[in-house]
């Protein structure tokens, strides 16, 4: 990654983090003081290295794991705050990031995250294997 | 498991919540900060041996499985 594209992506992890559930070229431009085609084409070069996942034409983050930037059934409950994770795991790694809390998921799955434990221990499961995590990263 | 003969779904890995929440601290760690640096293969898969994930699931090689 270039010095830029490290701080693109900083900044992009950085409103996730702090509860920005919408992040695109024009949020991160403002957020960072940057040009937006500087932060587009930072977008597609982080996108081709699997830094992040695009969406509406690469112009907004999809993925930055374990961030979604779009609504779906996992969600990370910090306190008053809340993020949506690409699922399960993402759920967890929220709270080992950011703080104890709950890992919420399908079916009214709710896991319990209080300093480093998992509350019940349940189970995940993984279909695609690890070297293929990226062939489909929104199916994986 | 039942539900996996209901629903026909291959079982996959299947791994306790616990374990992938302590595989997120190594695997998530410093994500957050400018000077990250995604781990290569090697340390990707330390990572994975450290918390008992060993099966061919978790191998980064091309040729495995």
């Amino acid at each position: 990654m270039t010095p830029f594209d490290r701080s693109v992506r900083a900044e992009i992890y950085g409103l996730f983090a702090g509860g920005v559930d919408r992040v695109d070229v024009g949020v991160v431009a403002r957020s960072g003081g940057w040009d937006e085609v500087d932060v587009g084409l930072s977008f597609q070069r982080l996108a081709d290295e699997h830094r992040i996942a695009l969406i509406d034409d690469g112009n907004r983050v999809w993925m930055a794991h374990p961030f979604s930037g779009v609504p779906t059934a996992y969600r990370a409950v910090s306190g008053e705050r809340s993020w949506f994770a690409n699922c399960a795991w993402d759920s967890l790694a929220i709270l080992s990031m950011l703080g104890d809390g709950e890992a919420v998921g399908e079916d009214g799955l709710v896991w319990k995250v209080s300093q480093g434990v998992v509350a019940p221990d349940g189970l995940v499961r993984l279909v695609v294997p690890a070297r293929h995590f990226w062939d489909d990263i929104g199916f994986t | 498991m039942a539900w996996l003969a209901e629903t026909g779904e291959e079982r996959g890995e299947v791994v306790s919540s616990q374990t992938m929440f302590d595989l997120s601290r190594d695997w998530y760690g410093g994500r957050l900060e400018a000077d990250w640096s995604p781990p290569t293969a090697t340390e990707a898969e330390a990572m994975f041996t450290k918390h008992g994930l060993t099966s061919d699931f978790w191998s980064l090689s091309p040729t495995a499985g």
